[in-house]
């Protein structure tokens, strides 16, 4: 049903390229305008002419770099890195005799910047990398001979050099991550297909809690006429009761209230723990752990004990999840006249005891306090790599 | 229409990030700083106080090390450690310039604090972590620095002997500058895709659901309920209720009531649209029946895929983006058919990538007609009776 489609590979080399193209862009915009800034100096070139020529070369491929998109054809590629290369030829054949820093300098950043900068744009895929490679070779032997014969050949031959691996490792570099974090970002939408599925069968569920949701709006309607007219103590019992049922539901139980539509509810008495535990064990089911019952399903709980023993037995499954790196529990309920039971174990990592200080992992506040107030207790055994098991108890 | 901040991503996977791209920059950062050596190597003969520049030199070659450790995470860094990079960048800059200030007035052609050079470089290594502002606001510290730095100290009688200098500025420059400028295209290209991929999430299922925001507010509101209900309960909020309370109590009763009883379902269509945060402000989806429900799930990604290269694709997003859905009046005894309408404005057509129409294709035969500033889209689609309707 879910036709995950892999992106397509022009989508990827279209964002590829774009990264590229922006880059380029970029790089070979800011080093033409070095080097119309180099020949332009007084008596950088001479004669006008000549200065005249150089500088309306590398006008031309200034615009194409400005305007090099990723939708710019190929032949805009070609167009730039030809004017930029024969800016070099202009510039090195005809002052090589009485060259000055300006224009070894400026041949050094049109061989590593213009020409480079149109490498960034050639550098990663099939066919244009033979442009790449031509480029690379003309550029730099044209940089050597030019400028070779200058006082300044070390500065300028190696501004070319590093202009050139500056640029091949821009386009390497991107050409490798590009497709990576689109690939990526294209799988994730499964898990953003799961967790819609996820939240909208929450939504279903907590809109299904119908009886629920009625005895809640009963009760804050009452709340928003300022509880005017009810006993202060019966209103705040049911409130609790809302709570508790509210709770139980943000917790993955569906608790279903005994009756509802009207202000004073009968509390709810007793539930059964059996319709709740499978609810728990499919909540913990989607968050990746198996929960295996064992033993009685059908146990008869005041409400407000019911509420801390879930809470207990959740928080104790959520730990085995957190903790103890196993993907697997088990939870044996047993009862006798007086208390009914609970036993989480897990064969996971454990832990020491004496190590943990009071009230690590949430247990002492999360579980015991919560059991003891409806007048349970809770037990905890576990050593390193023998597993943990939680005892809970509470009274019926 | 409402639209929420990005979701961040609901895996372990985190989203890629441009964290990625810090190797990458580092190399590259290297390379210029590897160059800027280099000059330094081919001057050191020249310079007047020798000693000035090779600590300018350890301080920039200590600081770049640490920074790319800390990178990739082999030493840790103390926090604010980009203010403790940039005073380092300032003592090398102040070495450096007064290390060579000495010949530079007497000589053609330098020597140029190369150090000083380098730190430009040494910026780029942030521009993964910091905004692109301070990145650029420190480069063109550096630049002015560096020619007021050239203007005083290169001879005016050599007045076209500024060309070193002038290339000196670029290499420190430049790097940062373009280091900013990949940094925030790939941002923008995640940011893209990541939203297609999100829109991407409603197109399985039956077609027709509450959506995230209808879903979120409803655990919203139960959260808030609880704890109300608990504050009361437990006696922290006093009764008779405080008005404000009150109050509260009766909005929240009042949102509860109509988000349980509308229960109202959208069509996937209109999930993914509202809930991006490229296109949900420009979107508007008239479909009164929600037939879009009936595209099968191949053609509401190619639909989706289309509208959001069509629409978002590039630097520009358009300005608005109409869809009308409408059953199509085709001959009796067919398959039930669509007529979708797209209607987009501030997308010229030119610029439209071929894939655009190559994924529309997939929804059914289209025809496109462009009457500025208007493109028209008209998709006849035809529904599989099989699909989950």
């Amino acid at each position: 049903m879910n036709a995950r489609v892999a992106p397509p590979m022009n989508r990827i080399s279209k964002e590829r390229d774009r990264l590229l193209a922006a880059a380029a862009r970029v790089y070979g915009a800011l080093m033409t305008i070095t080097a119309i800034v180099c020949f332009v100096l007084p008596y950088a070139l001479q004669p006008t002419g000549l200065e005249i020529t150089a500088v309306g070369l590398l006008l031309v491929a200034l615009i194409g770099f400005l305007y090099l998109r990723v939708t710019s054809g190929i032949w805009w590629i070609i167009g730039t890195d030809a004017f930029a290369i024969a800016a070099l030829f202009v510039v090195g054949s005809a002052d090589s005799g009485t060259s000055n820093s300006a224009v070894a300098y400026g041949l050094g950043v049109i061989a590593g910047g213009s020409v480079a900068g149109v490498g960034i744009m050639l550098g990663t895929t099939g066919p244009r990398i033979v442009l790449y490679g031509v480029s690379l070779i003309t550029s730099l032997t044209a940089l050597v001979v030019f400028a070779g014969q200058t006082a300044y050949r070390y500065h300028a031959i190696a501004i070319g050099i590093a202009g050139w691996v500056f640029c091949t490792v821009l386009a390497l570099w991107l050409g490798r991550i590009v497709p990576q974090a689109v690939r990526r970002i294209a799988n994730m939408s499964d898990a953003y297909r799961a967790e819609r599925a996820a939240s909208e069968t929450e939504a279903r569920r907590r809109q299904g809690a119908r009886l629920l949701h009625d005895t809640v709006l009963a009760t804050l309607t009452l709340l928003a006429h300022s509880g005017v007219g009810v006993g202060e103590a019966s209103l705040r019992e049911q409130a609790g009761e809302d709570a508790a049922l509210l709770r139980q539901l943000r917790m993955g139980f569906t608790p279903n209230p005994a009756a509802s539509g009207e202000y004073k509810l009968r509390p709810v008495e007793e539930s059964t723990l059996g319709n709740t535990l499978e609810s728990v064990k499919q909540r913990f089911r989607r968050m990746g752990l198996e929960v295996t019952w064992h033993g009685k399903g059908q146990v008869l709980l005041p409400s407000d004990t019911l509420d801390a023993f879930l809470l207990a037995l959740s928080e104790s499954l959520e730990n085995v999840r957190r903790h103890s790196g196993v993907g697997e529990a088990h939870v044996t309920i047993t009862d006798d006249d007086q208390s009914v039971r609970a036993m989480v174990t897990d064969d996971g990592v454990g832990f020491s005891i004496d190590q943990i200080a009071p009230g690590r992992l949430g247990f002492s506040e999360s579980i015991v306090a919560r059991l003891r107030d409806v007048g349970g207790d809770a037990r905890l055994f576990s050593a390193p790599g023998s597993g943990t098991t939680v005892v809970l108890e509470v009274p019926k | 229409m409402s639209h929420l901040a990005p979701r961040p991503a609901p895996v372990a996977e985190p989203e890629p990030s441009v964290d990625r791209l810090a190797s990458g920059l580092n190399i590259a950062a290297d390379v210029v700083i590897g160059l800027c050596f280099l000059f330094f190597l081919i001057d050191v003969r020249e310079v007047a106080m020798l000693p000035l520049n090779v600590a300018a030199w350890v301080i920039l070659i200590a600081v770049v090390t640490l920074t790319q450790l800390g990178i990739s995470r082999r030493v840790r860094l103390p926090d604010g450690w980009f203010t403790y990079a940039r005073i380092a960048f300032g003592v090398v800059l102040v070495l450096d310039v007064f290390g060579v200030l000495g010949e530079v007035a007497h000589r053609v052609t330098g020597p140029f604090p190369t150090a000083a050079m380098a730190t430009g470089a040494g910026l780029v290594m942030f521009a993964t972590t910091q905004r692109g502002r301070a990145i650029n606001m420190a480069a063109a510290a550096l630049g002015i620095l560096l020619l007021t730095d050239i203007l005083f100290t290169v001879s005016p009688a050599y007045a076209f002997d500024y060309a070193p200098g002038v290339v000196s500025i670029a290499i420190a420059i430049i790097p940062p500058i373009i280091a900013t400028a990949i940094v925030q295209s790939f941002r923008q290209m995640v940011e893209f895709q990541s939203d297609l991929s999100q829109a991407k999430g409603t197109t399985g299922g039956t077609g027709v659901s509450l959506g995230l925001n209808a879903s979120e507010q409803l655990v919203r509101l139960d959260a808030q309920a609880e704890k109300l209900l608990d504050d009361v309960a437990s006696g922290r909020t006093p009764l008779p209720l405080p008005d404000a309370i009150a109050e509260e109590a009766s909005t929240i009763a009042t949102q509860l009531r109509m988000n349980l009883v509308a229960g109202k379902s959208e069509t996937w269509l209109y999930h993914a649209l509202t809930e991006s945060s490229v296109l949900g402000s420009v979107s508007t989806i008239d479909d009164p029946e929600g037939l879009a429900a009936g595209l099968a799930p191949d053609q509401r990604d190619g639909f989706l895929t289309a509208l959001w290269m069509l629409a978002g694709d590039g630097d520009r997003v358009a300005q608005s983006l109409t869809v009308t859905v409408r059953r199509s009046s085709g001959a009796a005894g067919q398959n039930q058919r669509l007529a979708i309408t797209l209607e987009l404005i501030g997308v010229p057509k030119r610029r439209i990538d071929p894939a655009a129409w190559q994924a529309i294709s997939r929804v059914g035969r289209y025809t496109d007609s462009f009457q500025a500033p208007t493109l028209r889209i008209d998709v006849d689609c035809a529904l599989d009776v099989v699909a989950d309707r």
